[in-house]
């Protein structure tokens, strides 16, 4: 375990885009833990007499239609937006790399009836279908969690038994087999791990789009409802302002999304190389 | 003698989209306790794929049709489900695959792969099966142990990726060892001492073996039988005087032929298409399309070994007719 935490830093003091994209996710954790300390003002507080300020000094990113502090409320709104990027893929990880593993060992009609599962699912565009969830389950910001998950699940799934399939006929997989480990042990010590690592790529890859998914859903308001603060939302309050010259309603919530998704993007670059040892 | 491991009749075949291939075509072979049996052929004479069959294990879409594995006389492998055959597989019989490095995963240490085997036959903690895969790669001579189990297989040179290939084969201290062409891709000065570490560890732990190469050379040097692999069978097999000294089969004589210091200008040499098309076998003897002495005997009926002398066994349907150096 101390081996693998120096070999970490070792490897993240060498790659720029580790380095950026890590930093990137610290400070934005962070500034959702500290929220409360941070924000200047409560974000869902309305102030009538201050609305459509633009930034200044007391109000950083400006304020909205209802005079609701927009620097607050994008410091708040990663408590939600991250939080379901983040648990979201987790949880679409947990489920789909189980029924990956056993869609690809046994590739018969377990395997079969695992992959018509995950067609059905990916039949639909993953937002019309998340957007219909969310809306016959009710738009609570767990119900969104649980919606993200799950139609993500099935891009696990494939993408697992992809890399056990490609694996299966491998000499090092037969190697296993003469060695006289048993189907249980091949799965769990040999096919298990191996495509774990491919697969938490995959995933950190995706928890842009989870979080993109998240914010495209509280836009067209099927998501998080207003006023709890969101991203999403925020910039579908904040667009019909812009006509007005309004223009940092949209772009602040906008920004946060976009430095967000990028912050993610470039730590998974770096995981992708230090998570494959011949690259190490 | 104790006959240790005994493979009868045993056929392999693949089928593809072309038609099923017939790789292993009644392959036959004894090995007694103690001895070492060196298979030798030509390459696509089916002798990794012979090797993996007699632990009951052929690659898809291969299936093996017939064939009986006796093993310590009492153990039929054959009629064994896979769920008992993993407790034979490395346990009794351990097979070293050739190509070191592609059989060993490239996402684990060598050290935990090596311990997964051993944890596979011996429920222990994980502690100490890495403790003995450590040992054991202290045994195959790698220096410092400790330091190469924590090695990935893609940080090691070809000879270290074969002593961990020998290191895993041996470690639940098998009663015979199948050796796939070990030392395939070393330079020679390494081949040397993989092969001298093999038989040391052989002699060690009075294994008995089955050695699969196409070097007559180390066969000669280390092995007490040879069996010579042609399309799937075993065409001559005889101990190592025997079969320098008498060669009888037609195609252990070009074999034979093929090396300087044994090259014999007088002995025809082989005719034919070099590959024998697996789709559809030859009638009757599989050699008999190169062979230089084949007449109409040879295209009929499956020749059956003979044995020439005590424990020289030929498959050829003119056996004895061959010797002069003119074809008949």
């Amino acid at each position: 375990m101390k081996k693998e935490i120096k070999e970490f830093t070792r490897m993240l003091k060498k790659s720029r885009q580790g380095m950026i994209g890590l930093s990137m996710i610290l400070v934005i954790v962070l500034l959702g833990i500290f929220a409360p300390v941070i924000s200047p003002f409560d974000p869902e507080m309305t102030n009538a007499a201050d609305a459509r300020m633009a930034p200044c000094l007391l109000h950083l990113f400006g304020t909205d239609e209802t005079g609701m502090d927009i620097f607050s409320r994008c410091i708040w709104a990663i408590r939600i937006d991250v939080v379901i990027g983040v648990c979201g893929t987790l949880i679409s990880l947990m489920i789909g790399i189980p029924f990956g593993l056993a869609a690809g060992y046994y590739e018969g009609l377990v395997g079969e009836i695992i992959l018509r599962i995950a067609d059905l699912i990916q039949a639909f565009p993953a937002f019309i279908l998340a957007m219909a969830l969310v809306s016959a389950l009710g738009n609570s910001t767990r119900n969104i969690l649980l919606v993200v998950a799950f139609v993500n699940v099935p891009i696990y799934t494939r993408f697992v038994r992809g890399e056990v399939l490609s694996m299966k006929s491998r000499p090092f997989i037969e190697a296993g087999h003469t060695a006289g480990m048993s189907p249980a042990r091949i799965m769990f010590q040999e096919l298990l791990p191996n495509s774990l690592r491919p697969a938490l790529v995959q995933a950190s890859i995706n928890i842009g789009g989870a979080i993109l998914l998240t914010a495209g859903l509280s836009y067209i308001g099927a998501g998080v409802t207003i006023p709890t603060p969101e991203w999403g939302s925020m910039i579908s309050i904040g667009a019909p302002l812009i006509l007005t010259k309004q223009w940092w309603a949209a772009l602040f919530p906008g920004l946060c999304i976009g430095v967000t998704v990028f912050g993610f993007a470039m730590f998974a670059d770096f995981l992708r190389i230090y998570l494959n040892p011949e690259r190490r | 003698m104790h006959e240790i491991l005994k493979v009868e009749n045993l056929r392999v075949g693949f089928d593809l989209a072309r038609g099923r291939s017939h790789i292993v075509n009644g392959l036959d072979l004894t090995l007694k306790e103690g001895h070492l049996i060196g298979l030798v052929g030509e390459s696509g004479s089916g002798k990794s794929v012979a090797a993996s069959a007699i632990l009951g294990y052929v690659r898809k879409p291969g299936t093996i049709e017939a064939g009986k594995v006796i093993f310590d006389q009492t153990v039929a492998l054959h009629e064994l489900g896979e769920e008992e055959l993993v407790r034979y597989r490395g346990k009794e019989i351990g097979l070293i695959a050739a190509n070191a490095r592609n059989h060993l995963n490239p996402l684990m240490t060598v050290g935990e792969q090596i311990a997964n085997v051993y944890m596979a036959h011996n429920p222990c903690k994980k502690k100490e099966a890495m403790e003995r895969a450590v040992e054991m790669l202290k045994a195959v001579g790698l220096t410092d142990p400790e330091q190469r189990a924590r090695a990935y297989p893609h940080e090691l040179s070809g000879g270290m990726a074969q002593r961990c290939m020998i290191a895993m084969a041996l470690i639940n201290m098998p009663r015979v060892l199948i050796a796939d062409d070990a030392t395939n891709g070393l330079d020679v000065t390494v081949q040397a001492q993989i092969m001298d570490l093999i038989l040391q560890l052989l002699g060690q732990r009075n294994m008995s073996g089955i050695f699969i190469t196409h070097d007559l050379g180390v066969v000669a040097q280390c092995c007490t039988e040879i069996a010579i692999m042609y399309c799937g069978q075993i065409v001559e097999f005889a101990s190592v005087e025997q079969l320098f000294e008498h060669p009888v089969h037609p195609y252990t004589r070009h074999l034979l032929n093929a090396l300087p210091e044994y090259r014999d200008a007088t002995v025809q040499t082989a005719s034919g298409e070099a590959l024998i098309d697996t789709m559809n076998l030859p009638e009757g003897c599989l050699y008999h399309p190169r062979c230089p002495w084949a007449d109409k005997m040879c295209t009929g009926e499956d020749p059956g070994s003979v044995e020439v002398e005590p424990g020289h066994l030929v498959k050829c349907c003119r056996t004895g007719q061959t010797d002069g150096k003119e074809a008949s």
